[in-house]
């Protein structure tokens, strides 16, 4: 057997306690990299405290990095097939992920994320996306609103 | 009557929007900056539409490209250009009217406001900006200066008696079926 794997701890919104490969985490956050990097994080005593994550998604963010950590040579398409899977949240997971993904800042998770909304909004109608980004005050003028939908009646 | 909470992304911030809007193409940008003001202002931002130029042309990657587009009215008036359908007034619109409701001349110039200080220029040179994607990627990228102007670089101005042409100057790893479509096209 190997060498012990480092461990680190990080703890949700719950004060759940997460006890993760250091590794995984280094490869994937830059925050955490930074963490580790500048040494302010203490291996005996430290936890990170993720107090805008919950559990739940805390979770999954855990599950995609170290999915991704031990399975990068997989093909590519077990990979995206992986990664589809994974995104089959409903919308508010999906919201959760990004908002975690940003703090974080795992960006290849980000990509993943914003794709999905891109693939979500591309080619839909103007309520069909303000109904998506749950827009329910456009913020425009009635003659701006008035103005766009002369200038562009196909998007309505 | 069932109004279902849909599925919807909470309310984003609009560093979000902005990463959410770079990914963009254009056609999908312009119609999210209809849905509400926020998406509207952010979808102004310059660099959204070099990236996406960047993207879709690499050669305006280029320094010199870059500053050439910028001098013209920048990345969103030259992605316009290229694709007046999406972004400007339906031309469909002005083929169907027996009359014209406004000028001629009303296009992507009124729709970004005055540009007209560059009209009054006639030009003093050509540049070939060539970008070839073959199976959607970019496969060769190619720009060329002073190509109307005879005896420039060594070029004798053959962009003005040549309709189309391409020139493969370098290439690099271009797949054999390129070549075959290239040799089997009708022209």
């Amino acid at each position: 057997m190997g060498s012990p794997v480092k461990k680190i701890m990080l703890c949700s919104s719950e004060k759940e306690i997460f006890s993760v490969e250091e590794q995984v985490m280094v490869q994937h956050s830059v925050i955490i990299n930074n963490m580790i990097e500048d040494g302010s994080y203490n291996h005996e005593e430290s936890k990170i405290p993720l107090d805008c994550v919950d559990s739940k998604t805390l979770k999954k963010v855990i599950d995609y990095c170290t999915h991704h950590t031990h399975h990068h040579n997989d093909n590519q398409e077990d990979l995206e097939a992986w990664d589809a899977q994974f995104l089959n949240v409903d919308s508010n997971g999906l919201y959760d992920l990004l908002m975690a993904a940003n703090y974080l800042e795992i960006r290849n998770l980000l990509d993943l994320i914003y794709g999905t909304i891109k693939n979500m909004i591309k080619g839909k109608k103007i309520d069909e996306i303000r109904r998506i980004f749950n827009i329910k005050d456009h913020g425009f003028t009635p003659e701006e609103e008035e103005q766009n939908r002369k200038e562009y009646p196909h998007f309505y | 009557m069932s109004v279902v909470p849909v599925d919807s992304i909470p309310s984003l911030n609009s560093d979000l929007f902005y990463d959410i809007l770079r990914r963009l193409h254009g056609p999908t940008l312009a119609s999210a900056a209809c849905t509400c003001a926020a998406f509207c202002s952010v979808s102004k931002e310059e660099s959204l539409w070099e990236n996406m130029c960047s993207s879709v042309w690499p050669a305006t990657n280029r320094k010199d490209i870059k500053s050439l587009i910028s001098s013209m009215g920048g990345f969103r008036k030259f992605y316009a250009d290229c694709f007046p359908l999406i972004v400007n007034k339906e031309v469909a619109d002005y083929q169907e009217k027996n009359f014209l409701e406004y000028p001629d001349d009303w296009t992507e110039a009124e729709y970004y406001g005055d540009m007209n200080e560059f009209e009054s220029l006639s030009p003093s040179d050509f540049i070939s900006i060539v970008d070839i994607r073959f199976k959607d990627k970019a496969i060769c990228s190619k720009v060329q200066w002073g190509v109307g102007v005879p005896n420039a670089n060594g070029y004798d101005g053959w962009f003005y008696n040549c309709p189309f042409r391409i020139d493969l100057l370098t290439y690099v790893g271009v797949p054999n079926a390129f070549y075959k479509k290239l040799n089997d096209s009708p022209h």
